[in-house]
C-alpha cells in the first residue's frame, strides 16, 4: 500500500529510475560492492548522468539539467534508498548540487552546474567539524581574501563523498560572515573514515591555503537553507529504505513456516509488520510535505526537521524489526538486512538526529 | 490525485469567502473557555446540540457545507483544494463539529456509495445542512471486536421489516433523528454472508434509548434496545443479506474521521494539544527540562504528521477513492497521540491532575481528556484489532486459523 500523492510524471519518473537501479544494482552486487568484491563499474554515473539525466536531475537546463524539482529529486532519491545503489545521488546530485542552486550565483555556478550534470564530475558538500553539532557550526575553518581570489585554511568531516569528490563545498568564516566555498579535491587531504554504512564512503578532509571559489559571503541564511535541504532530502532517502525493509519483512512472513503455519498469521509477527505500515505510512508524509514545500520555495525550518525525525526513527526501527521477524537468519553476513541496518543508523546520525532536531524545533517555534 | 478544475484565482475568491464568514459567524478558539483538550466530552448537552445545528445550518446556507459532495444531493461538488482552503480558513475557530461527526464522517458516506437514488435524494441534503442526525447501531453485547458476530435479527413480514435485539456504545443516539443498523437476516449461512443493513427512524415505536455512563463520568454513548421494530421495504440499504460490505465501508469512513479528527467537516492543519502542552509547560516552568522539552517536540511531529497522513487520506477519498484500511494507520497513530498527550500533561500537572479546586479549569480539563483517553483507543476498533486489519488487508499476511468463518451462523459458540 502506498498512500503516496503522485503526479502521472511523477511516477513516470520513479519507474524508470526503479527498472535502472533494479537491473544495475540487485541487492546481492550492492552486497558484493560493500565486501569490496566487485567494483562500480567505471563511468556508470556518467551513464546514469546521460540516460536518465540523474546527476543534473535538479540542475537548470540552461546548465545541461532537467530542470526538475526539489520533489522529484525525493522521489529518485527514495529508490536510492531502497536498493542502496552505491553511486553518488545523494552525496553528489542532491548534497553536492543543491548549494550551488540556494546561492544562485550563475556566473560562479557555471562550470560546476556543467560538469556535475555531464556526470564527468562529482561534488560532495562538507559542512560540519566536529561530532554532534546541528546546525554545523563553523569552528576554525576561515577563508581569506586577496584581491579577486579566495583561499581557505581548515578542516572538515564526515562528507559523503562517494570515496572521493572533485569538488568540496566547504563553509568558512570571513570578516563578513559566513561564507560558502568550493575547493578542489586536488587542493585538500582527503582521510577515509571507517564507515559503519558499508554501502557509502565517508571522508575527511583538511586543506591549507587552497584555493577556494566564493560561492556567497555573508550567506548564514543560505547556510541554514542548505542544511534544511540536505535534512530534507536525506529523509527521502531514509523513507525509500524503510520502504524497502518494510517489504522484506513481510515477503518472509508470508513465507516463513513454523509451528506448522505462515509466521505471518501469528499476530506478534503480523502486529510488528502493521506498527511498521504505520510508521512507515506517516512518515512518508512528511517527507513528501518537507520535498515539496521545499520545491514551493516555502519556509522549511520546521518541515525538514520532521521529515528527518520521522524517517530516520522509521528507518531505523524498520530495520531492527525486520532483523527480528527474519530471526537468526536476519543477523548473518550474508543476510542485507544488516546493510540496511547500518545505513539507517548511519543517516540517523548525519545532517542532525532526531533529538538535535527535535530541540531545533522547539527553537524553531519559539520554545 | 490533481482533479482540480478550479484556478487559482477563483480558489483566493473561495478563501476570501471562507475568512470573511468565519470572522463574522465563528468564535477564535482562544475565547473559548475548555477548548479542544476536552472535546471528547463535548457534544453532550442540548445546549451544545442547539449551538451545533445553528452552526450547520448557516454553513450550509452560506454554501459552506459538503464542499466535494455532489450537487445533486445538496452538496457544492467543489474540488478538493477547496476543502483545503477551508480547512487552512477555518482553523483557530471553535467548529461545534461533535454532533455531525458519526453523520456526515460515517452514514453519510455509506448512503452515497450503498444507498438508493430515493435515500441519497431524501438524506444527504438535511445531513449537510446538520437538520439531520445520524448515529450507527453496529455494536453488541456480545458482538464487539467480532462486528460480524451480531444477533439483531430482522425478519420480512409481508412488504416490511421486523426488528428484535439490542445495540451498544451508540454514539450520540440519544440525539439521532435516524440510524445505520446491521441486522442478521440469515442464520443459516456463515456470519458475513447472512447480514443486511437498514435506515432505522429513532423515534419509531419499539425504540428505547437509554444512555450509558462511561469511566470519564460522561454520557456520550447509549444501548439501544429493538422491540418489534417494523420498518418499511424503502430502509433497506444494500442488498438484502450484503450488509456486511456496506458495513465495512462505514467502519473503514469511521476509521478515517476517529483518526484523522473532523469527519466530512476535515480540519487538522493545526497542532492544537502541542500549543495547550507548551503552554502548560512554559506555566508551570518545565519548559526548560530537556525531558520535557523532547516529549513536547514528539508530540508536535506526531501531531503534524498525523494531520499531513489526514490531509492526504481525505484528498484521496474525495477524488473518489473508497476508503481503504489507510483509515486504520491514523486511527491508530490518532490514539496513541491521545494518550500520549494526556499522560504528558498529567506529568506536567503533577499533584495538581489528580486533586485541584473549584476554579482551576485547567486541572479540570486535562483530567477529563485523560480519563477519556482509553475510550478513543476503543471506539472504532481496538489497536490491535486495527494492526490485524492492517496486517491483513493492506500486507496481505493470512489471517489467524479461524473457526467460525464457514460454519452456518447458528452452529457458532457466542457469549
Amino acid at each position: 500500500m502506498c498512500m503516496s500523492v503522485m503526479t502521472q510524471e511523477r511516477e513516470a519518473l520513479k519507474g524508470a529510475v526503479a527498472d535502472y537501479l533494479d537491473a544495475t544494482f540487485p541487492i546481492d552486487k550492492v552486497h558484493r560492492i560493500a565486501n569490496g568484491k566487485e567494483d562500480v563499474s567505471a563511468g556508470e554515473w556518467t551513464k546514469a548522468a546521460q540516460g536518465l539525466g540523474l546527476a543534473g536531475l535538479v540542475i537548470p537546463e540552461e546548465f545541461g539539467g532537467q530542470g526538475a524539482s526539489l520533489g522529484e529529486l525525493g522521489v529518485v532519491l527514495q529508490e536510492f534508498g531502497r536498493t542502496l545503489a552505491p553511486l553518488p545521488m545523494l552525496s553528489s546530485a542532491a548534497l553536492g548540487t543543491v548549494p550551488f542552486l540556494v546561492c544562485d550565483n550563475a556566473n560562479v555556478s557555471k562550470p560546476y552546474l556543467e560538469a556535475l550534470a555531464a556526470g564527468t564530475a562529482t561534488a560532495a558538500l562538507a559542512l560540519s567539524e566536529a561530532a554532534n553539532q546541528w546546525p554545523a557550526t563553523i569552528n576554525t575553518t576561515v577563508a581569506t581574501q586577496n584581491g579577486d581570489t579566495w583561499t581557505v585554511t581548515g578542516s572538515k568531516t564526515f562528507i559523503l563523498d562517494n570515496g572521493g569528490a572533485d569538488f568540496y563545498i566547504v563553509s568558512a568564516s570571513t570578516p563578513q560572515g559566513p561564507g560558502i566555498f568550493v575547493v578542489n579535491s586536488a587542493d585538500v587531504q582527503r582521510t577515509d573514515l571507517n564507515a559503519m554504512d558499508l554501502t557509502r564512503k565517508q571522508s575527511s578532509i583538511s586543506f591549507n591555503n587552497a584555493k577556494a571559489t566564493a560561492l556567497a559571503v555573508n550567506a548564514q541564511s543560505q547556510l541554514t537553507q542548505i542544511q534544511n535541504l540536505a535534512a530534507t532530502l536525506v529523509a527521502s532517502e531514509q523513507l525509500g529504505g524503510a520502504d524497502a525493509i518494510l517489504k522484506m519483512m513481510v515477503e518472509y512472513a508470508k513465507m516463513r513456516v513454523q509451528f506448522g503455519r505462515i509466521i505471518g498469521s501469528f499476530q506478534a509477527i503480523k502486529h510488528m509488520c502493521a506498527n511498521t505500515l504505520v510508521e512507515v505510512e506517516q512518515a512518508r508524509g512528511a517527507a513528501e510535505d518537507a520535498a515539496d514545500r521545499a520545491a514551493q520555495g516555502e519556509d522549511i525550518t520546521l518541515s525538514a526537521s520532521l521529515a528527518k525525525i520521522a524517517c530516520s526513527e522509521v528507518f531505523s526501527d524498520a530495520t531492527l524489526t525486520n532483523i527480528r521477524v527474519h530471526g537468526g537468519i536476519g543477523y548473518t553476513w550474508e543476510h542485507p538486512a544488516h546493510l540496511y541496518f547500518r545505513r539507517a543508523r548511519s543517516t540517523n546520525a548525519l545532517f542532525g538526529s532526531p533529538v538535535q532536531h527535535r530541540e531545533a524545533l522547539l527553537v524553531g517555534l519559539g520554545y | 490525485m490533481t482533479t482540480a478544475i478550479e484556478t487559482p484565482a477563483e480558489l483566493e475568491e473561495f478563501r476570501v469567502k471562507v475568512r470573511d464568514w468565519f470572522s463574522s459567524n465563528a468564535q477564535r478558539e482562544d475565547a473559548q473557555a475548555g477548548g479542544e483538550a476536552g472535546e471528547v466530552e463535548a457534544g453532550e448537552t442540548e445546549d451544545f446540540l442547539v449551538v451545533a445545528r445553528n452552526f450547520q445550518n448557516k454553513l450550509y446556507d452560506s454554501g459552506l457545507s459538503g464542499l466535494a459532495w455532489p450537487k445533486e444531493y445538496g452538496g457544492q461538488s467543489l474540488t478538493m483544494n477547496h476543502q483545503r482552503v477551508f480547512n487552512e480558513e477555518a482553523s483557530g475557530y471553535v467548529m461545534p463539529s461533535t454532533p455531525f461527526m458519526v453523520t456526515l464522517g460515517m452514514c453519510a458516506p455509506t448512503i452515497l456509495q450503498y444507498g438508493t437514488e430515493e435515500q441519497r435524494k431524501r438524506h444527504i441534503g438535511p445531513m449537510l445542512r446538520g437538520d439531520e442526525i445520524w448515529c450507527q447501531l453496529f455494536s453488541e453485547p456480545g458482538a464487539g471486536s467480532d462486528v460480524a458476530g451480531l444477533t439483531t435479527k430482522a425478519v420480512r413480514d409481508g412488504d416490511e421489516w421486523v426488528i428484535n435485539g439490542q445495540k451498544v456504545w451508540t454514539s450520540g443516539a440519544h440525539y439521532s433523528n435516524f440510524g445505520l443498523i446491521v441486522t442478521r437476516t440469515n442464520p443459516d449461512v456463515p456470519k458475513h454472508k447472512g447480514i443486511t443493513m437498514f435506515i432505522v427512524d429513532m423515534k419509531a415505536p419499539g425504540v428505547t434509548v437509554r444512555p450509558l455512563r462511561q469511566m470519564s463520568g460522561a454520557s456520550g454513548f447509549n444501548e439501544v434496545f429493538f422491540d418489534n421494530v417494523r420498518l418499511p421495504a424503502t430502509a433497506l440499504v444494500g442488498e438484502v443479506d450484503q450488509g456486511w460490505t456496506a458495513a465495512i465501508g462505514t467502519l473503514m469512513n469511521e476509521r478515517v474521521s476517529i483518526g484523522a479528527g473532523g469527519g466530512g467537516l476535515g480540519r487538522g492543519t493545526g497542532t492544537v494539544q502541542f500549543d495547550r502542552l507548551a503552554e502548560l509547560a512554559t506555566h508551570t516552568g518545565a519548559i526548560t527540562d530537556p525531558v520535557t522539552r523532547n516529549e513536547l517536540a514528539t508530540i508536535w511531529v506526531k501531531e503534524r504528521t498525523l494531520a499531513i497522513l489526514g490531509d492526504r487520506m481525505r484528498a484521496s477519498l474525495k477524488s473518489g477513492n473508497a476508503p481503504g484500511p489507510e483509515g486504520s494507520i491514523a486511527k491508530l497513530a490518532g490514539s496513541e497521540l491521545g494518550s500520549r498527550v494526556a499522560d504528558m500533561a498529567m506529568d506536567l500537572l503533577a499533584e495538581s491532575g489528580q486533586a485541584w479546586t473549584n476554579d482551576d479549569e485547567e486541572s479540570l480539563r486535562w483530567a477529563t481528556n485523560l480519563l477519556g483517553s482509553p475510550g478513543g483507543a476503543i471506539a472504532g476498533g481496538t489497536p490491535e484489532i486495527m494492526r490485524n486489519i492492517l496486517g491483513e488487508r493492506s500486507l496481505g499476511l493470512p489471517k489467524e486459523p479461524q473457526l467460525d468463518r464457514d460454519m452456518p451462523f447458528k452452529e457458532i459458540r457466542a457469549n
